[in-house]
């Protein structure tokens, strides 16, 4: 709770005037059907970089594929990195709810390609939206009717 | 084309502001980081997360999260900040939680001194399985605890006991007269008013 041992980043922007913060938070969300890279910054509201693997990938199989999420990441890194952020919190999240609750494909090889970009990961975090109790399934009573 | 868009984008990015975040009393105005924003009305209501770790830099504090959002702008484009939450990450409550041991949970809402109200979430491991009697009377023991402890503090104090930790030895003291504790934590708390008195 001492306020001499605050961190670096912070006393370094404090030094300059008007300084900017070069800490972010880079959401992953990996499910079966897609991976959602999104870098922002420390409140979460102010978007850095989005990139999909459906914006990397031709066929829409290949959307969620560690290599269209590799890509992905790449993109966002480079973007991020141009404008000025250096260390991001991972905060990996999978569909939840009444969906799958681990992390689909994209998940692993996001992250390591955000490191081999050359940002600083900080700590991974899973925030999956857990439901304390349940919701219904979709589907309804019959099930899915293809 | 595409790069004067870029360009455009770019000069967007620069031309915001930045403010710092500053936290609350009971974490001593420390400095939480920076945000942008085009506007200073745009900055107020928005939430920030870090971790305990971020201001005392204890690396055993690390899986303690914390929720400011911000309710003032000042001239000198400091954000100050107000308590929303107190939580612990999900792999450090998962790590507690294994085969064999039971997991006493005691959810409750509670009023400090100064009037505050709170959503106290809190959770004791054992060494082994308990009947279920035996957890009636641990979460008993636990809420009146809480109870006598929260309307005799003031929130800032509470705050502080809790994110250190000291509530948490105290649970564990008293609910080791039923069985062997491994673990007691504060794992959630919600503020859900804050205290009257303007801080």
């Amino acid at each position: 709770m001492s306020e001499g041992e605050v961190s670096e980043k912070v006393d370094r922007s404090h030094q300059l005037t008007g300084a900017k913060s070069d800490v972010g938070i880079a959401w992953i969300y990996a499910s079966y059907n897609n991976t959602v890279i999104h870098i922002t910054d420390l409140s979460g509201a102010e978007t850095i970089a989005f990139v999909t693997g459906g914006m990397i990938a031709k066929a829409d199989r290949d959307k969620p594929s560690p290599w269209a999420a590799m890509q992905a990441a790449m993109r966002a890194a480079r973007i991020a990195l141009d404008k000025g952020i250096r260390v991001v919190h991972v905060k990996v999240k999978a569909p939840g709810g009444a969906g799958p609750k681990t992390p689909g494909p994209g998940a692993g090889p996001a992250i390591r390609a955000l490191v081999r970009a050359g940002l600083l990961v900080d700590r991974v975090e899973d925030v999956t939206p857990l439901p304390t109790d349940s919701i219904r399934k979709p589907g309804g009573r019959r099930g899915r009717r293809v | 084309m595409s790069q004067k868009t870029a360009r455009q984008i770019r000069s967007k990015w620069e031309s915001k502001k930045w403010f710092t975040v500053i936290a609350p009393s009971a974490f001593g105005y420390a400095e939480l980081g920076l945000i942008p924003a085009n506007d200073e009305r745009n900055v107020i209501g928005r939430t920030m997360e870090i971790s305990f770790y971020d201001i005392t830099k204890d690396i055993s504090q690390l899986p303690i999260k914390l929720k400011f959002k911000i309710i003032k702008v000042s001239e000198d484009s400091k954000a100050y900040t107000q308590l929303k939450q107190i939580e612990m990450t999900r792999d450090y409550i998962r790590s507690l939680v294994r085969r064999g041991v039971s997991r006493v949970d005691a959810i409750k809402d509670f009023e400090t001194k100064d009037g505050a109200k709170l959503r106290i979430m809190c959770m004791v491991i054992t060494q082994s399985r308990i009947k279920t009697s035996q957890k009636k009377i641990m979460r008993k023991i636990m809420l009146d605890l809480l109870e006598k402890k929260v309307s005799e503090t003031v929130f800032d104090e509470l705050i502080q006991e809790i994110v250190l930790g000291k509530l948490a030895t105290e649970i564990e003291i008293a609910a080791r007269k039923i069985y062997q504790i491994k673990k007691a934590e504060i794992r959630k708390v919600k503020v859900l008013s804050q205290p009257v008195s303007p801080t």
